[in-house]
């Protein structure tokens, strides 16, 4: 998967950032600090760039944002600019689109509650694989609690009867 | 890596685009040094600039403006007895004259690693200085180690309370927090004018 690179990198960078932090040097420190600054300030602005270009070609354009947007890497640059063209709650709701089953309950301030309707789908392998959806549509978010799934400890009746027949 | 965790550590390192500050009440940009307005009902503080400040500044308004002056007090003494009875654990407190619905009350407030902690006891008459405080806007704030009394903004006190919290480190605070209380309460004496109540 292409987008195993993306993540092991970003893995990387954190290493990095975390033996910036443990310099003693603080002039050194500094540097390093305002030279990454810099360099993401560059990308943000060509990123910002590309996406001003694109909407200058109308359809065309938009078909191009959706194809990089769909793009792991893209998508996560976007968000973090602040440039991506859906907004929090519209990338979550797309990541739910391919599962059955899964309600809505509520999405605020990056915090988003959904219950799997048990019995619709398989359910533990499911929540792992809507966990994994909204984690790429929506790396920005705060919680996300999924409810009505086995770690709740309720025993849905139908499963109950389904075991003894 | 986890994407969530990932963006987090992306997040860190993007250059904070705007870090000014705006008006709660019109979203003019402030500067550093701003007016703040409080509401009384739910203590919260708002940044605000000088016309919105002006403007709601009126008894009737939901908003008070938090003054600017810092006294220092020179016939402020609280006896240990009086003090030891308030059982706050450290040796910094501050006061404040609160309204609720018309009634006054006399709240007591310690800054703590987790927060600010209201004292739960009854504190009616720890200091006659407190007759003197705006309600809600301003604080008697107690340094006991040094034998400190100021009057000041309520939103000084938010800021003390602000620094215990980002800089206590471990399980006693560590020095660095200490440095800082130091700090703040060397730049209030410093901002202050002396009330010897005279």
């Amino acid at each position: 998967m292409q987008d195993r690179s993306f993540q092991e990198r970003i893995g990387r960078i954190e290493t990095l950032v975390a033996e910036m932090e443990a310099v003693a040097d603080p002039v050194a420190k500094a540097a390093a600090k305002e030279l990454v600054a810099c360099v993401m300030d560059l990308n943000a602005a060509a990123f910002e760039r590309v996406v001003q270009v694109a909407a200058r070609y109308g359809t065309a354009g938009s078909s191009l944002m959706d194809a990089l947007i769909r793009d792991e890497a893209v998508s996560s640059l976007l968000i973090l600019y602040g440039l991506h063209p859906h907004d929090f709650e519209t990338r979550v709701r797309g990541a739910l689109r391919n599962f059955h089953g899964v309600k809505v309950i509520s999405i605020e301030d990056g915090r988003i509650v959904l219950r799997i309707e048990t019995g619709k789908t398989e359910d533990a392998g499911s929540e792992s694989a809507v966990r994994q959806a909204i984690a790429i549509a929506a790396p920005d978010l705060v919680d996300l609690i999924i409810e009505g799934t086995a770690q709740s400890g309720f025993v849905p009746l139908e499963s109950l009867i389904g075991a003894r027949a | 890596m986890n994407p969530v965790v990932a963006f987090q550590t992306l997040r860190r390192l993007v250059p904070q685009a705007d870090p000014a500050e705006h008006c709660g009440l019109c979203r003019q940009a402030l500067a550093p040094q701003h007016d703040h307005l409080i509401d009384p009902r739910t203590r919260r503080l708002v940044c605000s600039c000088q016309a919105c400040a002006i403007l709601f500044h009126n008894p009737a308004a939901q908003y008070k403006r938090v003054p600017k002056q810092v006294r220092f007090l020179t016939d402020c003494d609280i006896s240990d007895a009086d003090w030891d009875a308030l059982m706050i654990p450290i040796g910094i407190a501050f006061f404040v004259k609160q309204t609720n619905e018309g009634s006054d009350r006399i709240a007591a407030y310690y800054p703590s690693p987790a927060g600010p902690v209201e004292s739960l006891l009854s504190l009616e008459d720890v200091h006659p200085a407190i007759d003197r405080l705006e309600p809600d806007t301003q604080a008697l704030l107690v340094n006991r180690a040094a034998g400190e009394y100021f009057i000041l903004p309520i939103d000084e006190c938010y800021r003390l309370v602000g620094l215990m919290r980002t800089h206590w480190k471990g399980l006693s605070g560590g020095s660095e927090v200490w440095r800082e209380m130091q700090l703040f309460f060397q730049e209030m004496k410093s901002r202050a004018v002396v009330d010897d109540h005279a």
